[in-house]
């Protein structure tokens, strides 16, 4: 059964260009499916389509089906009603993603309140108890600060904290750990794997890298050009692709790895 | 060479509007209507075929001043601007490499200076050195100085933030070569638009300047200078209130769209698709 | 002074722990209070002198020509402040509609236009053609006569507001934009929330933060346009009294006018620079929490 159902999407710019075509994904409930795709090829887009993000002059057509309800054509009102609570999204730069004004413990009060309905004190403890959940080291002190007073991996933790705390039925992680480090960028994944897992969200994991995807996702859709270009089991992809293009980045991937003394793939 | 797009219209219109001033500035060198000390023309007289925009007070033919007031506002624009860029230009480079505590001082001073309006501190210049064309001039390029020393300083810093500075300095390239091949091609642009953008806000300050009576004194009269003497005549003679103003107006406009049009010329060869 | 006002305490070459001391203390408003009226009462008990030409007291008629060029000044702001918030914020959101467009050629249009001329024009408009307000000058009760004293303000207000006006509305365009293809209002958004409580949770304030930067060299580009239009409207204001002193060699009024422009111009700069760092606290290196 699936949770979502996107057919035949198609991102078009004014001009009539055409940034995304034809896509169709299918997300069961408690699936992980992951886009895989170089910068360019349209998969930030699409998760940007999902949640209706994308900018002023982007245009979405085809169908995106949220259980039951057609998401591109609802109204605004129940469209915000669906961002947050059911379809989350964390995106790649929680620098820019967080507002720089506000301290970290005030932002995420917000959806603490509207979705937890935690008010007056104890929010400070609900505050720090999420930051715990998200294994940050000293919650206190991130919770005072402001988002460029914390490190990277703080910040990314913060970010996911805060999409988390709305409880979403659907979670869709942009490129999450693609601006951390190798090591902090381990972890975060290891924390996202446990609290998908502990939570049965549904989890779209958008990357460009394969062994990243390797480690949180089961299937995955090879995004290129704005065009889906082959779909499967993320092992069956690695193990024969099929698309001239697939097999590009699962030669570049094991080229990559093969130059360590240690495989760092799962169970491949 | 560099192409420029069609489309670009707001350059397109900025030039040839800049470029008409140009042409009746340079042509008022050689020709106006009528000559300055010609007072033949009756006091005010409405516009008529011999004179197309009527007469001032003294009888002068208001067309003729008019042009000159061109020549002035473009000379005044021009030549500031490039006190600006000389003096600013090198203030903000040199700032822009300072680190430490000459760092801190350029960020305090520049920062000061540039709260200054430009306008009161030409009159500051002017009450130090008397009315004069050189006076208004130096006086405005002094204070538009401060907008380019702060500007540039601003670049520069960005520049030398980027990687590719580290990666010349590592390969063993000297700064003075690192300021010719990668600080300057990387800053021109920016600075070009500043510049037009200076050059009117020039040319207001002038005309404030000599609509008080610090500026030029005749026979440079500029737009600002008839306007202030059209001013006790407006009632019966609007058009002389009118016209210096709107050319000015015009002027000011023409930069400013030039300024735009380089902004965006740069813009679309830098942009990146989604 | 514009800058860290802390910097005039730190000696150069002072440790990072010092520097750290003595930010942690201007950090309060207590000693940035104090180094204010400090340096006031400095100021203040400078005696200008008399006039070159006239030979009466500069101090006191310099007073009294404030009392006309600051509420011009002020109230000129202010209402180019109100009117351009709203103007700015239709000319981003609302750019491609008719009067979006009308709103930034219209605002294109008042920054390339000399604040004297719209002075002259609008008094050939008003007051001599439909003869609604006075052509210039100013009761010669000054205050004391309110009713006379705010018509004779109108006009030059209104001139000084049109053109102050356009050039807010650009920065406040321009910070809307920002805001509008913000990061964080997308975030805000993705947890649910409409755009309209996005941007008041988050829009409002990250869009003011650069508006502000500004602020301080508006309002003193507000005050030399106000000395400006006096000269239109015949004003006893500062701006008349600079003029003359100047056209008059006679250096001491100049230097004492100049003095209190300068004064002001710093003053505002101040009051900018305390409000942006209160609003922003990036540029507060030593808030708690910081890890540096």
């Amino acid at each position: 059964m699936n949770i979502l159902t996107v057919r035949d999407l198609r991102i078009s710019v004014e001009a009539g260009i055409d940034l995304v075509s034809k896509v169709d994904l299918d997300l069961p409930a408690g699936a992980r499916l992951g886009i895989l795709g170089e910068s360019g090829s349209g998969k930030s887009l699409t998760a940007l389509a999902i949640t209706r993000l994308l900018g002023p002059a982007l245009h979405s057509y085809g169908s995106i089906n949220f259980r039951g309800s057609e998401l591109l054509s609802v109204s605004e009102k129940e469209m915000c009603k669906i961002r947050g609570s059911k379809i989350a999204i964390v995106f790649q730069d929680p620098l820019s993603a967080l507002d720089p004004l506000m301290t970290v413990g005030n932002q995420l009060s917000h959806p603490l309140s509207r979705y937890q309905g935690i008010k007056g004190n104890g929010m400070k403890v609900a505050v720090e108890g999420v930051l715990n959940e998200v294994k940050i080291a000293n919650p206190k002190r991130v919770a005072r600060s402001y988002p460029h007073e914390i490190s990277g991996g703080e910040r990314q933790r913060v970010a996911l904290a805060m999409a988390l705390a709305c409880r979403p039925e659907v979670l869709i992680a942009d490129e999450i750990t693609t601006s951390l480090d190798v090591s902090i960028a381990a972890e975060v994944l290891e924390l996202l794997d446990l609290l998908v897992r502990t939570r049965n969200m549904s989890l779209i994991f958008i990357s460009h890298d394969i062994s990243t995807l390797s480690q949180i996702v089961d299937d995955a859709i090879v995004m290129h050009k704005g065009v889906v270009v082959e779909r499967g089991p993320l092992r069956e992809l690695i193990r024969s692709p099929q698309d001239p293009y697939t097999k590009k980045l699962v030669a570049s991937a094991i080229n990559l790895e093969k130059s360590l003394p240690v495989h760092g793939m799962r169970n491949f | 060479m560099i192409r420029i797009n069609p489309r670009n219209s707001k350059m397109l219109t900025g030039s040839i509007l800049l470029a008409l001033f140009l042409l009746v500035a340079l042509l008022s060198l050689r020709w106006t209507p009528f000559k300055l000390d010609d007072m033949s023309g009756g006091r005010l007289s409405s516009p008529s075929w011999q004179h197309l925009l009527g007469t001032d007070t003294l009888g002068r033919d208001q067309l003729s001043r008019v042009m000159i007031g061109a020549r002035i506002a473009i000379e005044v624009g021009f030549s500031a601007v490039l006190i600006g860029i000389l003096i600013g230009g090198s203030v903000g480079i040199i700032a822009g490499f300072a680190r430490g505590k000459w760092d801190d001082l350029f960020t305090s001073f520049l920062d000061t200076l540039i709260a200054f309006p430009t306008l009161l501190l030409a009159m500051l210049i002017i009450a130090a050195r008397g009315t004069s064309l050189f006076s208004g001039i130096l006086a405005i390029g002094l204070g538009i100085s401060s907008v380019f020393a702060r500007v540039t300083r601003l670049l520069v810093k960005s520049v030398l933030s980027k990687d590719f500075i580290t990666a010349a300095r590592v390969s063993g390239t000297t700064w003075p070569r690192i300021t010719l091949i990668h600080i300057i091609p990387n800053i021109w642009p920016t600075f070009l638009v500043i510049s037009a953008l200076q050059v009117g806000v020039a040319g207001l300050a002038e005309a404030s300047l000599s609509y008080l009576g610090l500026g030029a004194p005749p026979p440079n009269d500029s737009w600002g200078s008839l306007l202030q003497q059209a001013q006790n005549t407006v009632y019966s003679a609007p058009l002389s209130a009118i016209v210096p103003g709107l050319c000015l107006v015009l002027f000011v406009i023409s930069v400013n769209l030039l300024a735009d049009g380089i902004r965006f010329h740069f813009d679309q060869n830098s942009r990146v698709a989604p | 002074m514009p800058g860290d006002p802390s910097d005039s305490l730190i000696p150069i070459g002072a440790t990072p722990d010092q520097i750290r001391a003595a930010k942690h203390l201007v950090g309060t408003d207590k000693p940035l209070f104090f180094q204010f009226t400090h340096w006031v009462t400095q100021t203040a008990s400078l005696h200008f002198g008399n006039s070159l030409t006239s030979g009466s007291p500069i101090a006191p008629e310099i007073f009294a020509r404030l009392q006309i060029t600051i509420p011009l000044t002020v109230s000129a702001f202010l209402i180019a402040l109100t009117l351009s918030i709203p103007t700015g914020i239709i000319a981003a959101r609302k750019g491609s509609t008719w009067y979006g467009k009308f709103l930034n050629y219209f605002s294109q249009l008042g920054i390339a236009i000399p604040v004297f001329w719209v002075g002259l024009i609008s008094v050939y408009l008003f007051a001599l053609r439909l003869n609604l307000l006075p052509a210039g000058g100013f009761p010669s009760t000054s205050w004391h006569d309110p009713a006379g004293a705010i018509k004779s303000l109108i006009l030059p207000v209104l001139t000084v507001s049109f053109v102050m006006g356009a050039s807010l509305t650009r920065y406040i365009k321009s910070a809307t934009l920002d805001v509008l293809n913000s990061d964080f209002l997308r975030t805000s958004r993705s947890l649910g929330y409409s755009f309209g409580k996005s941007m008041w949770s988050h829009g409002i304030r990250n869009g003011a933060a650069p508006v502000i930067s500004v602020l301080g060299i508006e309002f003193a580009t507000t005050f030399v346009g106000a000395v400006v239009v006096e000269t239109v409207f015949a004003l006893p204001g500062l701006g008349s009294m600079l003029v003359k002193g100047i056209q008059e060699h006679d250096y001491s009024t100049v230097q004492g006018v100049l003095f209190v422009s300068t004064l002001i111009v710093m003053i505002s700069g101040f009051i900018a620079d305390i409000l942006q760092k209160w609003l922003d606290p990036r540029l507060n290196k030593y808030s708690q929490g910081s890890l540096v």
